[in-house]
C-alpha cells in the first residue's frame, strides 16, 4: 500500500517534470522567422516540415532556404530536440544523410541570432530560429501563421 | 611470271609493308590490355579522388557546420550517375559494434560488405571526426570498363586498318619511284651482256648519284664493246678473207703442179757414167731447154745447175756404190716467163756393170719450181697463223687437236706436245658453263658457225675468258674434216663486266641505305624545321621587342631633354598670365573707360602703331630712354619728369619724337594714357607669349607621339619627308642648340612613301649619333637628291672621322664604340634595318672633314 503511494506520487512527480521539460521545448525557447516574402503564407503545423526539409517550396512557389543554430550554438541543442527529436549530433547526422542522397539542398548553420535575422532578410524565402529573448529584433520576420490570420 | 624476289621495287614494297603490318600487329595485340589497364587505373584513380571529396565533404559537414562541400561532390557524382554503380556511407555506431551503410546512392546488389573484386571497381576513403567514424565507398562495375574497351578498340581498328592500307599505298609509289632507275640500269647492263647493243636505253638523270654514275659507266662499256665488236668483226673477215684467197692460190698451185707433174714425168734420163753419155728423153730435152739434135753428156746436165747445188748432183752420180737417189736441186734454166730459178726433183738408181765396171744411172728429173713456191709460201703462211696473237685451233672430226698456233700455247701454259691429240675439253674445269658446253656441242653436231663465250683454264689452274668462233673445215667435195675455232682473250673484259656488276650490287646496298638514311633525314628535318620555326617566331617577336624598347630607350635618353623644351614654353605661359592676372584691374578698366572719345581713338592709334613692335632689350632701352628724355628736354622744356615719361615711351615702343608724340605730351592726362597703353600692350605680348609657348608645346608632343607610335602593324603612306625631319630635330632640339647647327635642304613639299615612324628613328638614331660624336661645335648638314628611281638622303657631320677598321662594322648588331651602359649597340642595327625594310640601302663614308650616311630609298 506504501508502495502504491509511493509510486503514485512517484509517477506524479515524474509526470510534472516531463510536463516541465516539454513545456520549455514548446515554451518558445526559440522563435521561427522567416522572410517577408512568405510571412503569413504557412500553415502552423507545417513550419516543421520547412525545417526539416520535408518540404522545399513554398505555398507561393519560392524556394525554401533554411538557416538553422549551428551545433556549437546554445540554440542547436533545443531545436534538435524540439525540431528533430534527437540531440545535436543527430541533428547534423538528420542532414548529414539527406545530402549524402543528394535530396535537399544543406541548410545553413549560423552561429548568432543576429547573423540569422540578417541571412533571414537577405534570402528570398529563407527560413530561421532565433532565440526568444531576440524577438524584439526580428518583429517583422516573426512567423505570422495562415490558419491563425484569417 | 615474274617472282617477287626478283623485282627491286617489289621486294622494297614487301619490306616496307611487312615491317608496317608487323608494326600494326605488335599494336593490335598490345594496345587492347594496355589500354584496358590504363582504364581502370585511370577509373581507379577517379573513385579514389571522388572517395576523398566526399568523405572530405563529410569531414566538413561534421565538424564545421559546412554541408557545401559535400553536396557538391555529391551533385558531382549524381551528374556522372551514369558512370558509376553505387555510393555508400557506411558508419559505425557508437558502441563499436560494427559498421552499416548509413546512407547510399544506387540500390547495386554488392553484396556489401563482402564485395566481390572480381565484379567491381571500388574506392573506399576512412571519415574520421570526433563524434563519428566510418567510410566512404564508391564503385562501379567492370563490364562497363570492358565495354569502353571494346568500344574504342573498334574504333582504333577501323582507324589502323585505314592508316595501314594508306601507308602501304604510300610505299608502293616510293618503292617504284626508288626501283625505276636502278630497274632501267640492270636492264642496260642486260642488254649490254647480250650484246643487243641498239636496245640499250640511255636513260638521262636530273642528279649526279650513284645511279646516274652506274648509267655512265654503262653508256662508257657499250661504247668500249661496240669498238671491240667491231675490231673483232674486221680481224675475223680478214682472217676468213685472207684463208679463202691462200686456199684458192694453193688449189690453183696444185692444179699447176699436177700439170707440171704430169709433164714431169716424161722427163727420163739413162747414161754409163764412165762413158759420160747421157739419153734424155723428148720432154726432158724441152724442159731442161736442151739442143734436141746434140749429142748430151751428164756435164751438160750439170752446167745448167746452180753452183751450190752441182756438189749434190756429183755425190750422187759419181757415188762407187749402187742404190737408189733422190734429190733436189736449183737451176738457171732460162724460160719464157724469164724465170731462171727452176728447181728439179732428180731420183734415180746407181748399177755396176761388172763386166765392163762401169755404173749405170737412170731415172726421172721433175720440175718442181711450182711446188717448191707453194710449199714455202705455206710455210709463210704456216708461220703467220702459229705466230697470231688471236689463239686458233684445228681439230680432227672426232674433235681431235690435231693443230694448234703460239698463242694457245702462251695462253693455256700447255705447251704444243701436251695439247696434240686431246680434245678441246682439256681446258675445261668445274667452273665451266654447262649450257655453254653443250650449245657447243650442238652446233658442232650441226656443222654450224657460231660465237660462243667460254671461260677455261690454263694449265697453272689460272682461269680466262674467251670469245670462240667455230666454223666446221669442209673438204672440196663437201665432207666434213674437222673444226677450226678461233679464241679471243676477253678476261679483261669480263673482269670490267664482273667488276660493273658488282658495283650494280653496292649501288643497291647503298640505295637501301640511302633510302634508310633520306627517312631518318626526313623525320630529323621535321623535327628540326618545327624547332627552327618556333625558333624564329621567338626570335622575330624578340627583334620586335629588342627595337621597340631600342626606340623608347632613346626617348628615355631624350626625355630630360624634352622635358626642359616643354618646361621652357609652360614657364613663359605661366609668367605670362601672371603676368595678365596682374595687368588686368579694375583700375585700368575704369580708367579706359572714363576717357574721351578723343583719347580713347589716340590710345587705340597708338596701340595699333605699337603693339607689334619688338620688345627692347634691357640695354636698349636704357639707350632709347636716354636719348628720347633728351630729346623731350629739348623740346619741351616746361615738361616735368621727363626721365619717366621717357622711359615709359621707350617702354611702349616709341624711340623718338614726332608730332603726334609732343600733341600727346601736351595732353594733361599724358602720363595716365600711356601707362593704360603700356598695359595693354604689354597684354599683347603676354598673350603672344603664350601663344609661342602653346604652338612650342605642341609641336613637342606631336614630334614625340609621331616618333613613338608604333606602327608595325601598318602600311606604308605618303608623308612630308621634311616635316618628319623636324619633329626629330624638335625631339633632340635641347641637345642641338647649344652644340650644333643643323641645315636641312630637304624640299618642303617632298613627299615620299614609308613607314612614317620608323624613318624617324632612323634620323633620330643617326643624328644623336652625330651630337654624341662632336667634341665642340657640330655641323649637321642634311641634303637631298632624285636619282632615277630612287630618293638619295645624305646626313653628314663633322665630328670625328671614323677609323677604317671599324666603319665596315658600325652597322653590325651590338658593335658600339660607347662606353659599356651608355650604348646598346643596336641604334645603327636598327637603322639600316628599317632603310631594308623599306627596300633601300644605307652605307657610310668618313674623312677628315666629314662622316656622311647615305640612305637610298625607292620612290614607291
Amino acid at each position: 500500500m506504501v508502495y502504491k503511494i509511493i509510486y503514485k506520487y512517484l509517477g506524479l512527480l515524474l509526470c510534472l517534470v516531463a510536463s516541465h521539460n516539454l513545456f520549455a521545448q514548446s515554451n518558445d525557447t526559440y522563435l521561427v522567422i522567416v522572410n517577408e516574402t512568405v510571412n503569413n503564407s504557412i500553415k502552423k503545423k507545417e513550419v516543421n516540415a520547412y525545417l526539416r526539409g520535408e518540404k522545399n517550396y513554398w505555398p507561393n512557389g519560392t524556394k525554401v532556404v533554411i538557416s538553422l543554430p549551428s551545433p556549437k550554438s546554445e540554440l542547436a541543442v533545443d531545436v534538435a530536440q524540439a525540431i528533430f527529436k534527437t540531440n545535436v549530433t543527430g541533428m547534423q547526422k538528420y542532414w548529414l544523410s539527406l545530402i549524402f542522397q543528394g535530396r535537399v539542398d544543406p541548410p545553413n548553420f549560423i552561429m548568432t541570432d543576429e547573423e540569422t535575422i540578417a541571412f533571414v532578410k537577405a534570402n528570398k524565402g529563407a527560413i530561421g530560429v532565433i532565440q526568444s529573448k531576440n524577438k524584439q529584433l526580428a518583429n517583422d520576420l516573426l512567423i505570422k501563421f495562415k490558419d491563425l490570420n484569417p | 611470271m615474274k617472282k617477287i624476289s626478283d623485282s627491286l621495287s617489289a621486294k622494297l614494297w614487301l619490306y616496307y609493308s611487312v615491317v608496317i603490318l608487323l608494326l600494326f600487329a605488335v599494336v593490335i595485340y598490345y594496345f587492347p590490355e594496355k589500354q584496358k589497364e590504363s582504364i581502370i587505373k585511370y577509373r581507379s584513380l577517379e573513385l579514389n579522388e571522388l572517395s576523398r571529396n566526399i568523405a572530405m565533404g563529410v569531414e566538413l559537414s561534421l565538424e564545421d557546420d559546412n554541408f557545401q562541400q559535400l553536396d557538391k561532390s555529391i551533385q558531382y557524382y549524381k551528374n556522372r550517375k551514369d558512370e558509376f554503380d553505387f555510393l555508400y556511407l557506411v558508419l559505425g555506431d557508437s558502441v563499436g559494434n560494427g559498421e552499416q551503410i548509413f546512407a547510399q546512392i544506387g540500390d547495386e546488389q554488392t553484396g556489401y560488405p563482402n564485395i566481390k573484386q572480381s565484379k567491381f571497381i571500388v574506392a573506399q576513403t576512412i571519415v574520421k571526426t570526433k563524434n563519428i567514424k566510418g567510410k566512404v565507398i564508391i564503385g562501379l562495375r567492370k563490364e562497363r570498363v570492358e565495354k569502353e574497351v571494346q568500344e574504342n578498340n573498334t574504333t582504333l581498328y577501323v582507324l589502323l586498318i585505314g592508316m595501314m592500307m594508306l601507308i602501304i599505298a604510300v610505299f608502293y609509289f616510293l618503292a617504284q619511284t626508288i626501283a625505276n632507275p636502278i630497274k632501267n640500269a640492270i636492264k642496260n647492263a642486260k642488254i649490254l651482256q647480250a650484246g643487243d647493243f641498239n636496245s640499250f636505253k640511255q636513260v638521262s638523270f636530273g642528279s649526279k648519284d650513284e645511279i646516274a654514275e652506274l648509267q655512265g659507266a654503262l653508256i662508257s662499256l657499250k661504247d668500249t664493246l661496240i669498238a671491240q665488236r667491231d675490231e673483232n668483226s674486221n680481224l675475223l673477215a680478214n682472217l676468213e678473207f685472207k684463208i679463202n684467197e691462200r686456199t684458192k692460190s694453193l688449189n690453183e698451185t696444185l692444179l699447176m703442179l699436177n700439170e707440171a707433174q704430169a709433164i714431169a714425168s716424161l722427163g727420163y734420163f739413162s747414161c754409163w757414167v764412165d762413158r759420160d753419155k747421157i739419153d734424155f728423153s723428148e720432154n726432158l730435152i724441152l724442159l731442161l731447154n736442151l739442143s734436141a739434135t746434140k749429142y748430151h753428156r751428164i756435164k751438160d746436165l750439170v752446167q745448167i745447175i746452180d753452183e751450190d747445188y752441182k756438189h749434190i748432183l756429183n755425190e750422187n752420180f759419181y757415188a762407187k756404190d749402187e742404190g737408189s737417189f733422190s734429190f733436189e736441186v736449183k737451176t738457171s734454166i732460162y724460160d719464157s716467163n724469164n724465170d731462171f730459178n727452176k728447181w728439179l726433183f732428180i731420183s734415180g738408181n746407181r748399177k755396176f756393170d761388172e763386166q765392163s765396171k762401169d755404173y749405170h744411172l737412170s731415172g726421172i728429173i721433175q720440175l718442181i719450181t711450182q711446188q717448191k713456191k707453194a710449199q714455202a709460201e705455206v710455210n709463210t703462211l704456216s708461220h703467220a697463223v702459229r705466230d697470231s696473237s688471236t689463239s686458233i685451233i684445228i681439230t680432227d672430226i672426232n674433235r681431235k687437236i690435231i693443230w694448234v698456233n703460239d698463242s694457245v700455247t702462251k695462253m693455256t701454259g700447255y705447251t704444243r706436245e701436251e695439247i696434240i691429240g686431246n680434245t678441246p675439253k682439256m681446258f675445261q674445269f668445274p667452273g665451266t658453263d654447262k649450257s655453254t658446253i653443250e650449245a657447243i656441242k650442238t652446233n658442232l653436231r650441226n656443222l654450224k658457225k657460231f660465237k660462243v663465250e667460254i671461260e677455261n683454264q690454263g694449265k697453272s689452274g689460272h682461269t680466262y675468258w674467251l670469245e670462240l668462233y667455230i666454223q666446221p673445215i669442209i673438204n672440196e667435195i663437201g665432207k666434213p674434216e674437222g673444226y677450226m675455232a678461233i679464241e679471243i682473250d676477253i678476261s679483261d673484259r669480263k673482269a670490267k663486266e664482273k667488276l660493273i656488276n658488282n658495283y650494280i650490287l653496292e649501288i643497291e646496298d647503298k640505295q637501301k641505305e640511302i633510302i634508310l638514311m633520306n627517312e631518318t633525314l626526313a623525320a630529323r628535318v621535321a623535327e628540326k624545321t618545327r624547332d627552327l620555326e618556333f625558333t624564329i617566331s621567338q626570335l622575330k617577336q624578340s627583334q620586335e621587342e629588342v627595337v621597340k624598347k631600342e626606340k623608347m630607350a632613346v626617348i628615355g635618353v631624350l626625355v630630360s631633354g624634352i622635358a626642359h623644351e616643354i618646361n621652357n614654353p609652360l614657364g613663359a605661359i605661366k609668367a605670362s598670365v601672371d603676368n595678365l592676372n596682374y595687368l588686368f584691374s579694375d583700375d585700368l578698366l575704369q580708367f579706359l573707360i572714363n576717357l574721351s572719345n578723343d583719347d580713347l581713338r589716340t590710345v587705340i592709334d597708338l596701340y595699333n602703331q605699337f603693339h607689334q613692335l619688338p620688345k627692347y632689350t634691357t640695354l636698349e632701352q636704357r639707350r632709347y630712354t636716354k636719348k628720347l628724355s633728351e630729346e623731350i628736354q629739348q623740346q619741351l622744356p616746361a615738361h616735368l619728369n621727363y626721365s619717366d615719361t621717357a622711359r615709359l615711351l621707350v617702354e611702349i615702343g616709341m624711340v623718338s619724337l614726332n608730332t603726334e608724340t609732343i600733341l600727346l605730351l601736351s595732353k594733361t592726362n599724358f602720363y595716365q594714357i600711356l601707362k593704360a597703353l603700356r598695359v595693354l600692350i604689354n597684354i599683347k605680348r603676354s598673350m603672344e607669349t603664350i601663344n609661342e609657348g602653346a604652338v612650342k608645346g605642341a609641336r613637342i608632343i606631336r614630334a614625340l607621339g609621331v616618333y613613338s607610335y608604333n606602327s608595325s602593324q601598318n602600311q606604308k603612306h605618303l608623308f612630308n619627308l621634311n616635316d618628319n625631319i623636324n619633329n626629330v630635330v624638335t625631339l633632340l632640339w635641347n641637345k642641338i642648340k647649344n652644340k650644333a647647327t643643323i641645315i636641312n635642304s630637304i624640299p618642303e613639299d617632298l613627299e615620299i612613301s614609308g613607314y612614317e615612324d620608323e624613318l624617324s628613328q632612323v634620323w633620330l638614331n643617326i643624328i644623336n649619333n652625330a651630337l654624341q660624336a662632336c667634341q665642340t661645335q657640330c655641323e649637321i648638314l642634311i641634303g637631298y637628291e632624285r636619282q632615277d628611281n630612287v630618293h638619295l638622303i645624305t646626313l653628314s657631320n663633322n665630328g670625328p672621322k671614323i677609323p677604317k677598321d671599324i666603319i665596315g662594322r658600325i652597322f653590325d648588331e651590338f658593335f658600339t664604340t660607347k662606353r659599356r651602359g651608355e650604348g646598346t649597340g643596336l641604334g645603327l642595327n636598327i637603322v639600316r634595318k628599317i632603310v631594308e625594310k623599306h627596300g633601300g640601302e644605307i652605307f657610310c663614308t668618313s674623312d677628315d672633314n666629314f662622316t656622311t650616311f647615305t640612305i637610298k630609298l625607292p620612290l614607291a
